[in-house]
């Protein structure tokens, strides 16, 4: 199995657009406040659908939001 | 801390110190010889103490945690609860194989009842185990 891990943008995203606060963002993708935390910490692995959620709200591609570091 | 971090660490807590407080009166062997009841008894107070620790407990957690303690459990709170549960059921598995065929033939009456109780603690103290594990260290699924 390749090694890897994924590397996100997401809180630079979130500041980029207004200032989005963590629960703000969660309500929008639908999930709590401290998982949008544990995303942005590398700390938890959004599903794909979640991916793709947070990629919309932010108007960019799934590959400017993670990015797959080996 | 995510409002379901709290409340296992509330479950572990209340489950570890009334268990505690059950077998080590059990196994003082103060109770020897006593009738059933008593030993019944004994047992009843401490699920009494875990009951009364468990409801004061969820009262602050939730006066506390504000808008988190009424949200849904989301996709992360799902999968580690599914992930301790998984860890747990094969703790739970072994237990009972090993206190429901091995036991019955090397003890009896209590000995037998307080090795099944004691299958049911481990498994959950796994169960908030894993899912503290899961909030504090971080998992990808």
């Amino acid at each position: 199995m390749a090694e890897g891990r994924i590397d996100n943008q997401v809180r630079t995203l979130r500041f980029l657009n207004g200032e989005m606060t963590q629960a703000e963002l969660g309500d929008l993708i639908g999930v709590t406040r401290q998982t949008v935390a544990a995303i942005e910490a590398g700390k938890y692995s959004p599903s794909l659908e979640t991916a793709f959620r947070i990629a919309r709200v932010f108007n960019k591609p799934l590959e400017d939001v993670f990015q797959w570091k080996e | 801390m995510p409002y379901r971090e709290k409340l296992a660490w509330l479950m572990l807590g209340a489950m570890l110190v009334s268990f505690t407080v059950y077998f080590a009166i059990a196994f003082s062997g103060s109770i020897e010889g006593l009738p059933n009841l008593r030993l019944l008894a004994v047992f009843a107070g401490a699920m009494l103490l875990q009951l009364v620790m468990l409801g004061l407990g969820w009262l602050i957690i939730r006066r506390t945690s504000g808008k988190d303690a009424g949200a849904k459990p989301d996709e992360r709170d799902r999968a580690i609860a599914n992930r301790a549960g998984h860890r747990a059921y094969y703790v739970m598995m072994t237990g009972l194989v090993f206190t429901g065929v091995y036991l019955p033939f090397t003890e009896a009456g209590w000995h037998i009842v307080h090795a099944a109780l004691l299958t049911y603690v481990i498994s959950e103290v796994v169960r908030y185990w894993v899912v503290l594990r899961s909030y504090r260290m971080g998992w990808h699924g």
